[in-house]
């Protein structure tokens, strides 16, 4: 019995060794969301002053190199993916801003009216996961300190499942030239050095539009701008507040909810509000496969005008 | 409680360690209730099914012994309730809604009105697999081949012992001796079966639950993919099923055999069958020998003329097909099952006199191989049907089979590369076999990796036990080699918390 127990004892030691090994040892994560590290790393390397984008894919579609030129501020596009949640986004970036950097914030429709996505936003756990990457050591001490301790443990054996697996990627790949990467193995070709997708979106008919149910919205989904706007205030760093493109006839079919989404902004964000949401109405054929991607023709227009707003309050 | 939950991981230690540290009079009451908590966490109320059958048959096994001693003949009566008790529990749970819908398609069919109303119930948790046991008790006893049981908590036991509660394997009442007899903590029957759950992780986690994802895409979206896909989703449904089902087992074997029990095995190799026949003595064996027993045999098995044989056969697999589920999928896969197999014995002769002809009978490796991939090819072939979600659904996917098959086949004669990529193109991009997430690509590796290295093991274990072998070598070796396949799973398993195929059943 005693064997027995000794065998078990150390068979358990050992795989949680191997687990803690892997979770040391260098490697990508074959994820998407996996970019998030390669993104923090990005706001990291660039130096102050910065404009940092945060926002759903619907940001990807903007040339923010050229907004970086025109406003003489380093880009750093942070966006990513809209269910990521602007407020866990947030929270994340605060370690890294410095003096004189702008955030810019914008929300995808569905993300900030659309009551069951914003349900979805905070409870998915694949974000979670994701945003735990960005700053580990952080998050770790704080699952410790709640005494989350199977939280944590399945969040860690995650993420060292999706390196594992990317290990038997290279393996199979012959790609022994970039086992010390990290983050996103595709990083470098799907995304430029600010952060923007690489390549544009393809033209897809008819455009997707993931069933969002607009609602008429509620301030507690947005109150998290004022306290990131206080907390940026006092780190002389500016927050910036724009409502998303959208396709005409979309928006006129709701333009009720994102009218009373733009008057409860305005009345209640402390942060610059920089446009109305009709600012950002284009025909259809400035977009690609979704009412959230701009195909390169809006991508042009939209950066142009996004520039020009900014130029004015900065 | 699933086996592959967090639940199950802790329960089952738990019930391990308090087992063996308890004298060993108490012990039968210890897993009685570890049985009775684990039946009750999916719901408390599949408790009450499974008491209402321990207690109906217990008391009828005592009956039928007392009325077999004095010879009154009341001991038939005793058996035919001991039979129709937990059957008519099974055909109201699992099959009422079942049969009423097709009472009211024949009446609409025939133009008749139907208005009786039918309630629809959750099935039981393991309500096909003790039904089947209780009959085997009360029929065994009845033919005096065992003794009524007295002691009521093992007979509790031998319904309700929780590794094979849920599904399968389907027990004899031999089990119940093993309740009796006095189990030590033993070191190698403990690594035994734990090495034999890990096993049964190993396929569940790392294959079934993987393989699942293509499956469930394919069958899933009928409209997007061409029929090779079809082709290769209806392959891995049959890896699918395998590794779902006897990981299943192997955890449930494991999981008893820790304890000191040993289960009755449910398969062995059934993809290395070389005909049908054997197919069905290799796959979920526990089912066939007890449709053998309880069903073929006293039907006439194959005594009463070709006619009546074939009749027999035939039965008993619509029958085995229907236990499957309340679906007409699963009567025309066990149709399938019993037409092809059928077809087998009547084309016997013409088979050998060709196997003759082409001389392939002097080549008996290469004749095996040929039989083993047929074999296979009608046991996917009957998959389909049991997969699909309803007849027509198997139907188009078989046609689809067919065509998509054809159309490659042609492109690849002709080398018309245009038109192969044509038929081989998938619409949906962004899933598992658009392939264009860089997500899934590790996964159909692992995938194809495991399945290799699980056929290589078979191969090898059918030449020598591979773990009797490694059992001579030196614990570091042994050890290692557990701590290896634990660490797979770890990173390779998926824990998704899929529930098991047959858990419907």
């Amino acid at each position: 019995m005693k064997k027995l127990v000794g065998y078990i004892t150390l068979s358990i030691i050992s795989m949680i060794l191997t687990l803690c090994a892997l979770w040391i040892v260098p490697g990508t994560y074959p994820h998407d969301l996996a970019a998030m590290v390669n993104k923090k790393k990005m706001l990291v390397s660039k130096k102050p002053p910065r404009i940092i984008f945060i926002g759903g894919s619907s940001q990807l579609t903007l040339d923010t190199p050229l907004v970086g030129k025109e406003l003489h501020y380093a880009a750093v596009n942070m966006s990513l993916w809209g269910g990521l949640g602007t407020r866990e986004h947030l929270e994340e970036i605060k370690p890294y801003l410095k003096p004189g950097d702008v955030v810019v914030i914008t929300m995808e429709y569905p993300a900030a009216i659309d009551k069951k996505y914003v349900e979805y936003i905070h409870t998915n756990k694949e974000s979670k996961k994701f945003f735990f990457l960005m700053s580990p050591r952080r998050h770790m001490a704080e699952y410790l300190a709640n005494r989350q301790y199977c939280e944590l443990f399945k969040i860690v054996h995650e993420l060292a499942q999706l390196k594992a697996k990317s290990y038997i990627r290279n393996l199979v790949l012959l790609n022994f030239f970039h086992l010390c990467d990290t983050g996103f193995p595709n990083y470098s070709t799907e995304f430029n050095t600010n952060g923007d997708r690489a390549t544009p979106y393809v033209v897809v008919r008819p455009l997707g539009d993931s069933n969002t149910i607009f609602n008429y919205p509620e301030w507690k989904n947005h109150a998290f701008i004022n306290d990131f706007t206080d907390y940026a205030a006092a780190r002389n760093v500016k927050v910036v507040f724009y409502f998303s493109h959208f396709p005409r006839a979309y928006y006129k079919l709701n333009e009720r909810y994102i009218d009373a989404y733009y008057d409860l902004m305005k009345k209640k964000l402390k942060c610059i509000v920089l446009n109305k949401p009709s600012d950002f109405v284009y025909p259809e054929d400035y977009f690609a496969e979704t009412v959230y991607h701009l195909n390169q023709k809006g991508e042009k227009i939209r950066s142009a005008q996004l520039s020009t707003m900014l130029k004015k309050i900065l | 409680m699933q086996f592959n939950s967090f639940a199950y991981l802790i329960f089952f230690p738990a019930v391990t360690v308090i087992y063996y540290t308890l004298p060993h009079g108490v012990r039968w009451l210890w897993l009685l209730a570890a049985s009775c908590l684990f039946c009750m966490t999916a719901a408390p109320w599949f408790i009450l099914p499974l008491m209402a059958v321990i207690i109906v048959e217990y008391g009828l096994g005592l009956l039928i012994e007392r009325g077999g001693r004095n010879g009154s003949g009341s001991q038939k009566i005793f058996l035919i309730i001991g039979i129709l008790f937990p059957l008519s529990l099974l055909v109201l749970f699992k099959y009422a809604s079942f049969f009423h819908d097709a009472a009211v398609r024949a009446a609409v069919a025939f133009g008749l009105r139907y208005p009786a109303e039918v309630i629809t119930f959750i099935i039981p948790l393991g309500i096909s697999y003790y039904s089947f046991q209780s009959i085997s008790y009360v029929i065994e006893v009845h033919r005096g081949a065992i003794r009524a049981e007295r002691h009521f908590g093992m007979f509790a036991l031998y319904l309700l012992f929780f590794p094979k509660i849920i599904a399968g394997p389907i027990e004899r009442p031999s089990l119940i001796r093993q309740f009796h007899e006095r189990h030590d903590c033993d070191y190698r029957l403990v690594t035994d079966g734990m090495r034999t759950m890990a096993g049964g992780f190993f396929k569940k986690l790392v294959i079934a639950d993987r393989v699942a994802i293509v499956v469930n895409e394919v069958f899933g979206h009928p409209d997007y993919y061409h029929g090779i896909y079809f082709l290769l989703a209806t392959v891995l449904f049959a890896v699918q099923i395998y590794c779902d089902f006897s990981g299943y087992t192997d955890i449930a074997i494991g999981s008893a055999r820790v304890l000191g029990f040993r289960l009755m095995d449910n398969f062995r190799r059934p993809y290395g069958a070389a005909s049908l026949l054997e197919f069905w003595r290799r796959w979920h064996i526990s089912l066939t020998t007890w449709l053998r027993d309880y069903l073929y045999i006293p039907l006439g098995g194959n005594r009463n003329g070709k006619a009546r044989w074939y009749r027999n056969i035939f039965i008993t697999f619509l029958l085995s097909g229907l236990w499957h589920g309340a679906n007409w999928t699963f009567i025309a896969w066990g149709a399938v099952h019993g037409l092809l197999l059928l077809l087998g014995m009547g084309t016997r002769n013409i088979r050998l006199k060709f196997i003759s002809l082409n001389g392939l009978d002097r080549a008996p490796r290469l004749l095996r191989l040929l039989r083993i991939i047929s074999t296979g090819a009608l046991v996917c072939f009957a998959w389909i049907f049991f997969r699909a979600d309803s007849l027509p659904a198997a139907i188009a996917v078989i046609r689809k089979i067919i065509a998509g098959t054809g159309d490659v086949l042609t492109s690849l004669l002709v080398f018309d590369m245009a038109h192969l990529k044509a038929v081989t193109d998938i619409a949906r991009k962004n899933t598992i076999l658009g392939f264009s997430r860089e997500t899934y690509r590790p996964e159909m590796l692992i995938a194809a990796f495991s399945i290799v290295s699980l056929w290589i093991f078979h191969l090898i274990q059918k030449r020598k036990d591979v773990w009797e072998a490694l059992s001579r070598r030196a614990a570091c070796v042994r050890w290692g080699l557990y701590v290896l396949i634990m660490v797979a799973i770890l990173f390779f398993g998926m824990f998704t918390q899929d529930q098991f195929i047959y858990f419907r059943f």
